[in-house]
């Protein structure tokens, strides 16, 4: 059963400090939504409070319609995977992934079968005898997914599950989460800070800021349209630059910028001419060729290659003072002082935080 | 308030009414009946006694004396711990485990039975003196020092266990870092390492501190009568119609809770050492063949000098009745000691008084203290800082005044005369029933090892491993029962461990409380056979032996449950 989570005006205050401010949102039945942002954010504190491990301080949480504010966290059914696994020491695997069932004083048939299927969905059908400390990090983040999946959980939370974890356990281990996840239909919330985790897998992402939401949507759409600069930055490399509306038509803004004259199709708000507006432009989106018809074209010489993995990074400075960092695969034969074309499509260029001078408050 | 921290108050409101009851109380009672101008109704108010304590010259003799004999004590102990604790945490020798554990026998002997075997060594008639030809009196001319090296040799073990555990804790990188910065070896101890082991250090003077300047059961085998805890003693007996010994008794609290006090304070303005932790253990060199002789030479002699009153008890239990006497070693054997200590209804009754009173003291304690130490540790709750307070407070008082104090509980309302729990607890009336006493007695004066046993592993379970068995649908009830008992195992045993074994070996409450023979515990009637002519004195020292067999075993087990931990439970 999969069930929808709403957070309804949320709030969590520590002492003087507001860790979680106004929170509302909501999580579709069978959705696996991230909440990423930097530490401190809120977003663990957003997640004990769906736990039922910390009481927010104003707001309701409801699932499924029904209000879970004021249930102990026993009486809310979820499962749940800690940053440290919390796997208990003392119990042996088998006894782990059974206890919820015990709580919930299933028939020790039934918490047998159950058991030994979720071991065997994560692949550690061998290791029910075994104690927790017998086994590697990657094998009890397992035994920790499987003592939160095993409950039949109305709402499965993950707590930066993956961050004790090397780089390459961490890609199987996401996509095992995504996939266990959709085979048992299961509404879930994930909490990291590693935005390529979220934009890998997730169906909904959620950026928090000082506790409040900056913006949420699928991953792809908030990696292309982000609201603000905070966004921007926060889901990866970007070129922040200003520039003023010249004019509006049929949805593309003119920007006269100190790089050139930039058009963008891609804006939230509503920007009126004669406004100084941020925007932000990927290294990716930004290519070094004749521009096609759609795209705009500036002139710039390359200042600054750096290499990063497979591709270069390539500073193109621009006659007002201005520059950009554009991507270029490997292989490409230009070097530092050439001349070159820079061609962008408006669609790339996201106009940020429209009102507010471009420092990218929504 | 919400609903879970209703719980915790409740819990809390449960707790402080027990503490008030059997700790606050009795002390509360002792105090009043100092202060309070008709002794016997305790009502009313005059500091006229406590001005008499200390206008009376015996009194301020006996106030004199035990102070003394604290710092004398506290003093030898820190000597003869800190260059033994040092050589133990920054080197690697041959022997070196089996000393650690060596240094840890003198625990097992409650200072007044070894004063026993002192007195047998090294007293007048004593081996020594038959060795040399003498008549050396040194115990009887030297009373006092009698007292300060007995029970420093008791105690060091607790100032040794606090350096040792202080030491593993420093950064050793702190160390180095003076050591590139060109101090010598010397610069680096006085400037880095004793300013940072300092506050380990005065965790265990203070409880060494308290416990000598209270000690009882020395002074009274070593006949030195004029310090307070002996003239405290002797006061019991008229308690109920004069306020003197409640004045006393005042005072010794007054000046306890003040070195109590003081240790705390210097503690906690030294707060920025005492929290350096050490990321990775300290390297120990390993030492050379003269190196190696030194250490060893060291721990010899002090473990040496330290079981001579023990050598002395066992050699006492092993001789025929009255024939250790101006010999090096006893003209005549036997194993027949052993026996009648089983055999004789008064020693045989305190085993069985000892071993009950302090299993259900060790039970009541690991009850109490897993309570007090998650509200402590995990509770959220306002009043945490009391309650940790109180639990420690036994420490600061002595056990004197608190047996005094349940003394003075036994004699007012409910148990008072005509009252409706008359005779439910009675010390010192006709028919007396003091066993519920000593339970109490038992159990809140070891309570704060235990708290400090779970406190210690608390801190070490993860909260989310408590959170986790919550979120899975796990009751409170069940919480406790299946993640934080059976993680806390092994802090709690150990702690149980320390409390059955000292409980069972308890001098201050034994002596005072137990005043008929069928209800002695087998301090007291160790104390009272030493008091016989005849062959108690060697009944008391087989007596002596079972008891250090049974500490021995106790506490190797509490030091191998706990390791290094061991040396934080005894903390102020």
């Amino acid at each position: 059963m999969s069930v929808e989570v709403k957070l309804t005006g949320v709030t969590k205050r520590i002492g003087s400090i507001t860790a979680v401010d106004q929170l509302s949102l909501s999580i579709k039945p069978s959705d696996l939504l991230f909440i990423l942002g930097p530490s401190g954010c809120g977003k663990t504190t957003t997640l004990r409070m769906l736990a039922g491990l910390s009481d927010p301080s104003e707001g309701r949480i409801h699932f499924d319609g029904r209000d879970v504010t004021d249930l102990t966290p026993r009486k809310r059914n979820v499962g749940m995977v800690f940053q440290n696994y919390a796997l208990w020491p003392h119990m042996t695997v088998e006894d782990n992934v059974e206890f919820g069932l015990r709580m919930r004083k299933l028939p020790r048939k039934e918490r047998r079968e159950r058991v030994a299927g979720v071991l065997s969905q994560v692949g550690l059908g061998e290791y029910g005898k075994r104690k927790p400390g017998q086994l590697s990090g990657g094998q009890q983040q397992r035994v920790a997914l499987a003592r939160a999946l095993v409950v039949h959980p109305d709402v499965l939370l993950l707590d930066e599950p993956l961050s004790n974890l090397d780089a390459n356990l961490r890609v199987q281990m996401r996509e095992l989460i995504r996939d266990l996840c959709k085979t048992n239909n299961l509404t879930a919330l994930y909490v990291t800070h590693d935005q390529e985790e979220a934009m890998s897998i997730a169906d909904q992402v959620a950026i928090l800021r000082d506790g409040q939401l900056e913006q949420i949507g699928p991953p792809d759409e908030v990696y292309a349209k982000p609201r603000s600069e905070f966004v921007a930055r926060f889901l990866g490399e970007t070129n922040i630059l200003k520039g003023d509306v010249a004019s509006i038509a049929d949805g593309r803004v003119e920007l006269k910028t100190s790089a050139g004259v930039i058009a963008s199709t891609n804006h939230s708000g509503s920007p009126t001419v004669g406004e100084q507006v941020s925007y932000s432009i990927r290294p990716e989106s930004a290519h070094l060729r004749a521009a096609l018809p759609e795209e705009c074209s500036l002139s710039g010489r390359i200042v600054e290659t750096k290499r990063r993995g497979h591709w270069l990074r390539r500073r193109i400075e621009f006659g007002g003072g201005a520059s950009i960092i554009v991507q270029e695969a490997l292989g490409s034969e230009r070097n530092d002082g050439d001349k070159v074309n820079v061609a962008i499509h408006p669609h790339d260029v996201s106009i940020l935080g429209v009102g507010a001078n471009g420092t990218g408050h929504t | 308030m919400k609903r879970r921290d209703a719980g915790q108050y409740a819990l809390l409101a449960f707790l402080f009414c027990v503490l008030g009851a059997f700790l606050v109380y009795p002390i509360w009672l002792t105090v009043r009946g100092g202060v309070a101008s008709d002794p016997v109704t305790g009502r009313g108010f005059t500091l006229r006694y406590l001005e008499l304590v200390f206008r009376d010259p015996v009194m301020r003799e006996g106030l004199v004396n035990a102070l003394m004999i604290a710092i004398a004590t506290t003093a030898l102990c820190i000597l003869i711990s800190l260059p033994l604790g040092l050589v133990s945490a920054r080197f690697d020798y041959r022997f070196k485990r089996f000393w650690d554990v060596a240094v840890l026998v003198p625990l097992i002997l409650p200072p007044f039975v070894g004063a026993v075997g002192l007195k047998a060594m090294i007293g007048r008639y004593g081996a020594l003196n038959s060795m040399l030809g003498t008549e050396w009196d040194i115990l009887g001319t030297a009373r006092f020092w009698g007292v300060v090296v007995t029970l420093a040799l008791h105690l060091y073990p607790i100032v040794y266990l606090n350096v040792v555990a202080a030491l593993a804790n420093l950064d050793p990188s702190l160390v180095e870092a003076a050591k590139v910065g060109g101090a010598t070896g010397w610069q680096r101890f006085r400037r880095i390492t004793l300013p940072l082991i300092r506050p380990g250090v005065f965790a265990g003077s203070s409880i060494v501190l308290i416990w000598s300047f209270t000690e009882l059961g020395t002074p009274l085998v070593f006949d030195y009568y004029r310090t307070t805890p002996v003239q405290i003693f002797n006061g019991v007996k008229e308690m109920d119609a004069s306020a003197q010994p409640y004045a006393l008794t005042i005072v010794m609290l007054g000046v306890a809770i003040l070195m109590y006090a003081t240790g705390r304070w210097v503690l906690g303005s030294s707060k920025a050492s005492s929290s350096t932790r050490a990321f990775r253990a300290a390297e120990t060199p390993k030492l050379g063949g003269v190196g190696t002789a030194l250490a060893n030479l060291m721990f010899g002699f002090v473990a040496f000098i330290a079981v001579i009153p023990h050598i002395g008890v066992i050699l006492m239990s092993l001789s025929t009745p009255n024939t250790w006497y101006r010999t090096m070693a006893p003209s005549s054997w036997t194993l027949e000691n052993f026996q009648l200590a089983l055999e004789r209804p008064i020693v045989f009754g305190s085993i069985i008084n000892s071993l009950s009173l302090s299993l259900i003291a060790a039970l009541v304690d690991v009850v109490l203290g897993v309570a007090i130490a998650w509200i402590i540790v995990r509770g959220r709750v306002k009043g945490r800082a009391i309650l940790d307070g109180l639990a420690m407070l036994p420490l600061a008082v002595p056990g004197l005044v608190m047996a005094f104090g349940f003394i003075a509980m036994s004699l007012r309302w409910p148990f008072g005369k005509g009252d409706p729990l008359e005779g439910v607890i009675d010390v010192v009336g006709v028919s007396p029933n003091p066993m519920p006493l000593l339970v109490i007695a038992y159990a809140m004066r070891r309570l704060p090892y235990i708290v400090r046993a779970a406190v210690a592993g608390l801190e070490q379970v993860g909260v989310e491993l408590e959170e986790a068995a919550s979120v899975f649908g796990a009751t409170t009830a069940q919480k406790f029962r299946r993640v934080v008992v059976p993680l806390l195992t092994g802090n709690l045993l150990a702690g149980a461990l320390l409390v059955f074994s000292f409980s069972m070996l308890e001098v201050s409450d034994s002596l005072m409380l137990a005043q008929q023979e069928q209800h002695y515990p087998i301090t007291k009637a160790i104390y009272a056979l030493t008091e016989r002519l005849g062959d108690g004195v060697a009944i008391a020292s087989a007596m002596g032996v079972w008891g250090m067999a049974l500490l021995t075993i106790t506490l190797t087990s509490v030091s191998v449950l706990l390791g290094k931990k061991f040396g934080a439970i005894f903390r102020a």
